[in-house]
């Protein structure tokens, strides 16, 4: 028999699967999908079409095995037998191997998230500017900084932040705080201030009730030792905070 | 050279022996070639005759050499000795090379304030190009004096083949579109001056006549490379020898149509019927005496084997003095180029014309002073203090003038660019021979040793010395005010100088002084003058006027070091090529980015190039600046304007506790009312922080002035659209807008900017409490400080309303909480008009009305706990509100504009169009310049399409093209960045939003996003269904 004949068979074969599994009432349930197109999906940048979606609006027991589901225990499982609506729902709140594409598109922009977050919360030393993305993100390479997908950003942004302390020339862009304090308790406030070694901003004695001064400063110290000494020395003084780049 | 020292000395006495000229052509015209005939001759063994033209000594940098191309002007100050009447007068040349190259325009600004003439050199094979035509309006801005070097005419003979004839019609073709370019010019300066209704004052001198013309001496036909050139006179000369016919004579018909009618030894006017036929005897002079020998010389010169024929008619007719050597050599060129050096020398005749048709430092800075110092009209102060000043000033100008070599007139000098040299490449011995510890000032600061920056300069007046105190002027010095401020003042700081040198090329020559109208280097004002400068020993002078350069750096890019330790060299890098190259602006952005603005393509390699190898010594990235947005929303259509009755929708947040809940809208202020608040962003600062106590009454001066244009941008806002809407729609309108500025409580972002934080209309809310869930809540009040400091409401009004509300708010315990909670609804405006919705970039023109409502906890009495997370939860509803609010009010981005103003000749107009059509510009205006013909093009550019406009505008222009460009106004972008068909019509147009065509507000959101590391909504593969197939069983 030639090699190039090939017999018809009567099936009909998936290619480029992804499966997503949905395990209910000890029942585990497949739908195929087509690969990279379920996280879009999820993050609803794909809405339009199914078809882009799914591979067939088909539910089985096993994808590659190409065993169907049961009528019967779809119903149990999910008190319907629409095939599509149970497939909507699988492809929400199953679990699926994450193919190469959106791990890296995952990956990456979750890099750049937590570039972005450093960036607003550190600053150059030296010019009392920020860095920029791009040189942030080079840092990042430099001490050999690894995404975790399963942190969120701000916390790997702390942590990195950190690091690059021990490396480069970079600082936590100090907070702002504004303090509001009635005038009776002002000066105290200025000598406490004075001793954190702060900078002023600015200084504002409007306000509803002319007696209330606002100052803005600038901390160089650790913001929670200040709030709570200032809480505890002036008590009629309100802390307030505003971290941002000056 | 102690001989070379002494000879100068003694030409420094007299200013009329001294010639200053800088050479200004097109690229690859021969400027560098050319200079190199005239240092091989005059520069007393700096190089050698042999190696002139295809040594370019002159470009002493590497990269020069590598290119091929100047890039940096350096001077040279060669001897000749002129065979004039009464001995032999030595005269001192100092010439100075210029990049031809148009992205070095400031150093041919630099080199041409130094000069009092120009040599214009043109190809004669190419003709008159772009920067030739840039090189005569610099050399007309800066009133030097012209002369013309027709160079590369050998190409016309062995390159073009053509027939003298032939040539000659070339070279006049030049001739008059030289000469008719420096007639528009004269022309096109009349009228501007008729424009500005200056004083007309007219040069008089050579209206009608030509600028350039053989007769006059001020053209040079040449050929560098091959190094010879000649006047007519010289022709002339000869003839006159031969024929015994007066030169004079013979001169005047040396250019023209005429002939030399051999029997009668007369110069005739060229029949015009009878030029075809008569043949060889009715051609004009200059082709029958002229190129028809050269053309023979080097047709027969070409040929092997011409040396016995060279001999014969040339070397000995001539009495030549060619080493037989080199007229027998086996190689044709050799002998060639050996006789007719010989015969028709380049650098004489260079230097010939230099001595006689160009002016002196004394004649020339007479003429030029009007455009160096130009004469201030000082509003006669009661002063005594003043006209004395003025009077001093006025003698100092009057020195410059004379360009007086007196020892007790003022020096005045010019700095036009610093320049770096290395310490190794400075001479180590004294003027007597002492050693010279040049690093004593680098002992001082460790990190760079290694270069030294010099001054570019030229003595207007005075004598010079090193070691002299002087005090530098920076351009904006103004000696009447300057006095009042005594020493400290930063344009004008007293400095001692401490070396000068004699520039030679790359080398440098210690000098003790140099008299007025020499050009000289100066070391020891590297720490004072960052890119030029007046010096003068007097501090009552005027600066003099600042360069003007023919293209302005607009070529941004953001450098950062790919070694990020590396960050602190490169800053130190920037600011020393920042001072070395006097087009080059460097600046830290907001961002904290380092942006370098250069001239163009080749000039920022350069600058990138010198930054790696000299300044900074580190790895580069370069990459272009980042583009900032705005956000804003859709106004509303003119027809539902104001109309109060259509309920805008709102945005509702609470705290999770459920004691507060903020309800925000949304509306647009009108774009003039923005566009003040955006400018007076400082003013605004000012008055923010400012009046503490005093509450401005009307007779505060700037407070009153911007509430007045305020007001004028809402009354301007509302004629504009008053045709379109009918009476009653547009009074509603306008009150609604003045009742916005009567109820701003804030501005943001960073409480200063062109967005407003307005409190609920008072009276339609006044005391309001609002039941949600059968809860009551309580909105909390407060006062509209921005529009009580701005004096919209009265002091007294609001202190009425106060105590209204301190008498309603009874259940109120304390007033700090208050207080507390109003600084968190304000954070909170700050944060949200800090970071839009749409890509985090601020907000533009908005104002958000915002009702904050408090409500009481289970136990019915308003208690605010002092509970920090309690302000934070605060802070975030509004903001949450607010972006919200902004998100359904139809959000547009915002993107900054340029004013780009394009100046182009008329054949490049076409392509001038292309290019801003293809970079998305709205062009405003075109209109012919008077008396000229160029165009000028008045457009508005993205700012986010700027960075690749040089680029392509050079490309499609052929570089005749320059443009500039200044930041203008932001604009709106119409296309909804969310667009996605919604009505049915959309849908039949656009389909499902499957497929929608390119929208650029969606194009550059997502490139913001996307910077940022925000949710793009993207799709990460187009089209599912056609990826490659992985498995192998099909």
């Amino acid at each position: 028999m030639s090699r190039t004949l090939v017999q018809p068979v009567g099936q009909k074969r998936l290619t480029n699967v992804a499966v997503v599994r949905l395990r209910k009432h000890g029942q585990l349930f497949e739908i195929a999908c087509i690969p990279n197109k379920v996280m879009s999906w999820r993050a609803r940048v794909e809405k339009k079409d199914l078809d882009e979606v799914f591979q067939s609006h088909t539910v089985y027991c096993n994808v590659s095995k190409g065993v169907l589901a049961r009528s019967k225990d779809l119903i149990k499982a999910f008190g319907t037998d629409d095939q599509t609506k149970i497939c909507i729902e699988i492809l929400e709140k199953g679990e699926l191997q994450v193919s190469g594409k959106e791990r890296e598109a995952q990956l990456s922009t979750q890099f750049r998230d937590i570039a972005t977050i450093v960036m607003e919360k550190t600053i150059n030393p030296d010019t009392r500017r920020p860095y920029t993305i791009t040189m942030i993100e080079r840092l990042m390479h430099e001490i050999h900084f690894a995404v975790d997908p399963n942190l969120t950003s701000k916390e790997q942004a702390l942590k990195v932040i950190k690091k690059l302390m021990e490396n480069f020339p970079i600082k936590r862009a100090p907070p702002r705080v504004r303090f509001t304090a009635p005038k009776p308790s002002f000066a105290g406030l200025m000598e406490k201030v004075a001793e954190w070694n702060a900078t002023f901003i600015s200084k504002d004695e409007s306000g509803t009730q002319p007696s209330i001064v606002s100052l803005l400063i600038l901390l160089f110290s650790c913001l929670s030792l200040c709030y709570t000494t200032v809480t505890v020395a002036i008590a009629s003084c309100v802390p307030f905070s505003c971290p941002r780049h000056f | 050279m102690p001989a070379a020292a002494s000879s100068s000395s003694a030409a420094v006495d007299d200013p009329h022996l001294v010639r200053n000229t800088c050479i200004l052509a097109h690229v690859d015209h021969g400027k560098t070639s050319l200079a190199d005939h005239l240092v091989a001759s005059g520069g007393g063994g700096l190089l050698h005759p042999k190696l002139a033209g295809s040594a370019r000594f002159m470009d002493h940098l590497p990269e020069e050499q590598r290119r091929a191309i100047t890039m940096k002007s350096s001077s040279v100050a060669l001897r000749y000795a002129h065979p004039s009447t009464g001995g032999p007068h030595h005269y001192r040349v100092h010439l100075i090379d210029s990049p031809g190259h148009a992205d070095f325009c400031s150093e041919v600004s630099a080199a041409a304030r130094l000069s009092d003439s120009a040599l214009v050199v043109v190809d004669a094979a190419k003709g008159v190009r772009v920067q030739t035509h840039a090189a005569l309006r610099q050399a007309f801005v800066e009133r030097l004096r012209p002369c013309l070097v027709l160079n590369k005419l050998d190409r016309l003979i062995t390159d073009l083949l053509l027939s003298p004839d032939d040539a000659y019609a070339r070279l006049r073709r030049i001739l008059a579109e030289v000469n008719s370019f420096c007639s528009a010019l004269r022309s096109g300066s009349y009228f501007s001056s008729l424009l500005h209704d200056d004083d007309g004052r007219r040069d008089g001198d050579d209206e009608d006549e030509d600028a350039f013309h053989p007769h006059k001496g001020n053209v040079v036909f040449a050929c560098a490379r091959d190094g010879w050139g000649f006047r007519i006179d010289r022709f002339a000369d000869l003839y006159a020898k031969k024929t015994g016919a007066s030169k004079a004579n013979l001169l005047r018909g040396f250019w023209g149509p005429y002939y030399v009618d051999k029997e009668k030894k007369a110069v005739l006017p060229l029949r015009k019927e009878s030029t075809g036929s008569a043949g060889a005897e009715q051609q004009p002079a200059f082709v029958q005496n002229v190129l028809k020998p050269l053309w023979k010389v080097y047709q027969r010169g070409l040929t092997p084997n011409s040396g016995e024929w060279m001999q014969r008619n040339v070397v000995s007719v001539f009495d030549l003095k060619v080493s037989p050597r080199e007229l027998h050599s086996k190689d044709p060129k050799v002998s060639l180029h050996a006789v007719l050096r010989a015969w028709l020398p380049l650098a004489d005749s260079v230097m010939e014309m230099l001595v006689e048709c160009t002016p002196d430092p004394v004649a020339a800075q007479a003429f030029r002073v009007p455009r160096l110092m130009p004469e201030r009209r000082v509003v006669a102060d009661s002063d005594s203090g003043c006209a004395s000043i003025v009077a001093e000033a006025e003698r100092v100008r009057s020195c410059v003038a004379a360009c007086s070599t007196s020892t007790t007139a003022p020096v005045v000098v010019f700095v036009s660019k610093m320049f770096v040299v290395p310490y190794t490449m400075l001479p180590s011995k004294g003027l007597n021979g002492e050693l010279l510890n040049h690093n004593h000032q680098a002992q001082h600061s460790e990190q760079e040793p290694e270069e030294s920056f010099l001054a570019f300069a030229r003595v207007f007046s005075g004598v010079l010395r090193a070691g002299q105190k002087v005090f530098v002027l920076s351009p904006l010095y103004d000696p009447v005010k300057g006095d009042a401020a005594a020493s400290g003042n930063k344009h004008a700081q007293e400095v001692e100088l401490q070396c000068l040198y004699q520039m030679l090329g790359q080398d440098l020559m210690p000098i003790d002084s140099v008299a007025a109208g020499n050009v000289v280097a100066i070391q020891g004002l590297g720490q004072h003058v960052l890119k030029s400068a007046t010096l003068s020993s007097t501090k009552n002078c005027w600066p003099f006027s600042s360069m003007t350069f023919q293209v302005s750096p607009m070529l941004k890019v953001a450098v950062e070091p790919s070694k990020p330790t590396d960050l602190g060299a490169l800053v130190k890098g920037l600011k020393l090529l920042n001072q070395a190259d006097p087009l080059v602006v460097y600046t830290v952005s907001q961002r904290g980015e380092h942006v370098l603005a250069a001239a163009g393509q080749v000039h920022l390699e350069r600058c990138i190039k010198d930054l790696q190898d000299r300044f900074a010594k580190v790895q580069l990235e370069v990459s272009k600046p980042l583009v900032s947005f705005r956000e804003t929303i859709q106004g509303e259509d003119v027809g539902m304007m104001g109309s109060m009755k259509v309920e805008q929708r709102f945005a509702e947040r609470s705290t999770p506790n459920g004691r507060f809940t903020v309800r925000v809208q949304v509306s647009r202020l009108p774009s003039a009312l923005t566009k003040v608040l955006a400018e007076s962003e400082e003013l605004l600062g000012q008055i923010i922080e400012g009046g503490c106590s005093q509450f401005p009454h009307d007779g505060d001066d700037s407070t009153a002035t911007l509430r007045h244009r305020l007001i004028g941008a809402v009354d301007s806002e509302l004629e504009e659209i008053s045709e379109q809407v009918e009476k009653e729609k547009l009074d509603r309108y306008s009150k609604t807008l003045l009742g916005y500025l009567q109820r701003i409580m804030a501005l943001g972002p960073s409480h200063v900017g062109p967005n407003f934080l307005l409190l609920p209309d008072l009276k339609s809310s006044f005391g309001v409490t609002t039941r949600q869930n059968g809860r009551k809540g309580i909105l909390v009040s407060s006062r509209c400080h921005i529009s009580e400091r701005l004096g919209f409401v009265t002091a007294s009004d609001a202190e009425s309303k106060i105590i209204t509300e301190s008498s309603e708010r009874k259940t109120s315990t304390d007033s700090l909480d208050y207080e507390a909670l109003r600084n968190s609804v304000v954070s909170g405006f700050q944060f949200a008009t800090n970071a839009g919705p749409i890509c985090d970039e601020p907000m533009r023109g908005l104002a958000f009305i915002v009702e904050p409502y408090i409500f009481a906890d289970s136990s019915d009495v308003i208690t605010y706990s002092d509970d920090s997370i309690f302000t934070g939860q605060v802070i975030n509803a509004v903001k949450e509100a607010c972006r919200e609010a902004v998100l359904l009010s139809k959000p547009r981005l915002v993107e900054p504009m340029y004013f780009c103003e394009l100046t182009t000749p008329t054949e490049q107009l076409g392509a001038a169009f292309a290019v801003l059509g293809d970079c998305q510009a709205k062009v405003l205006k075109e209109e012919m310049q008077e008396g000229t013909s160029l165009f000028t093009v008045h457009s508005h550019l993205p700012v986010y399409e700027s960075s690749e406009f040089p680029e392509k505008l050079r490309k499609l222009t052929a570089g005749a093209a320059s443009a500039i460009l200044a930041f203008s106004h932001w604009e709106v972008i119409p296309q909804d960045p969310f667009f996605t068909p919604k009505t049915q019509e959309e849908i039949e147009e656009f389909g499902d939003g499957a497929s929608i065509g390119p929208n650029l507000a969606k194009k550059l959101m997502n490139s913001v996003r996307r910077r940022k590391g925000l949710h793009v909504e993207e799709k990460i593969v187009q089209h599912g269904t056609k990826q490659r197939t992985l498995a192998k069983k099909v």
